[in-house]
């Protein structure tokens, strides 16, 4: 029986980890999530060159990370990621096609983050973290998949631990939802010490309220 | 244009394309090595400093290639905005 071991939640501004508030910012998007990244102590330069999805996910990812690193787990070799979110990378579509619709030349910086994956890629260059890892676009979690698909990796691939996130950030010709965005839920799955795994708990922990 | 000046520009340019948040204009040696061992840029960067010098300079790179010799330095970029700004049209 798999457990739920940890959570993080980033909304509001708000970064928390199993619903204790671990620090807050403020402003725009990236104002809010440089903001972030200093509160928590992160030390990575390359933090700064992403866009905002991957600082998204990587700062929702990090509380969890430190503590499979505190508890001593193999992450370079035993530890899964599922990321998922609704939009892909439209926002950074939208910022990479605004020079060119100028006619002008396109930043290289931002073009490379015009993939959905990069999330899951720079959190496992961040950590070194060589499991397998996977990313969905959907509008919705979906529950009853990703928990297949964590059964798998620690029945079949032998992981001990897997993190599900699911991470959004306004693409805004395209959003027509609230402007409630940007919101990121993370999820610590393993066999340790945890309240019992369903899919209405993940569901919970990787949606917006 | 002014040397001194225009080396200025090109340091804050350059923190500012390329999103170097820890790194102070002032701090970066007019003779640092771009790459390696000075900022540690990598090839994303080399490919933003080119458009850099054709946003703000109106310099095109056709060959990236070039970029090794043009790259090295701050001044080693003011060398070559200032050479092709003064070579007739």
């Amino acid at each position: 029986m798999l457990n739920l071991l940890a959570s993080t939640r980033l909304t509001g501004g708000r970064l928390s980890l199993n619903g204790n508030e671990l620090a807050q910012g403020h402003g725009e998007d990236a104002a809010m999530l440089r903001a972030l990244y200093t509160a928590i102590g992160m030390d990575y330069p390359k933090f700064h060159k992403m866009d905002a999805y991957a600082r998204l996910a990587l700062l929702a990812a990090e509380p969890l990370y430190r503590m499979l690193r505190t508890d001593g787990a193999d992450i370079e070799n035993a530890v899964g990621l599922i990321t998922l979110n609704g939009s892909g990378s439209a926002a950074t579509d939208v910022e990479h096609w605004e020079p060119v619709r100028r006619g002008e030349l396109a930043s290289p910086a931002v073009f490379v983050y015009t993939l959905p994956n990069t999330g899951a890629g720079e959190i496992t260059i961040r950590h070194g973290a060589f499991g397998p890892s996977i990313c969905l676009i959907s509008e919705h979690p979906d529950p009853d998949l990703l928990l297949t698909i964590t059964d798998d990796m620690i029945t079949t691939q032998g992981m001990t631990h897997v993190i599900v996130g699911w991470s959004d950030i306004f693409a805004t010709p395209f959003w027509s939802g609230p402007p409630t965005l940007p919101f990121a839920g993370f999820a610590l799955i393993g066999h340790g010490a945890g309240t019992p795994l369903t899919p209405t708990g993940l569901q919970a922990i990787l949606t917006q309220h | 244009m002014d040397r001194e000046e225009l080396k200025r520009n090109l340091k804050e340019q350059i923190v500012k394309q390329l999103n170097l948040e820890e790194v102070k204009p002032e701090s970066i040696a007019d003779d640092a090595p771009l790459f390696g061992e000075g900022l540690g840029l990598d090839s994303i960067d080399a490919l933003e400093l080119i458009v850099l010098l054709d946003r703000h300079y109106g310099i095109k790179i056709t060959d990236p290639k070039d970029g090794r010799t043009i790259f090295v330095s701050v001044n080693t970029m003011a060398d070559h905005i200032l050479a092709q700004l003064a070579a007739p049209k």
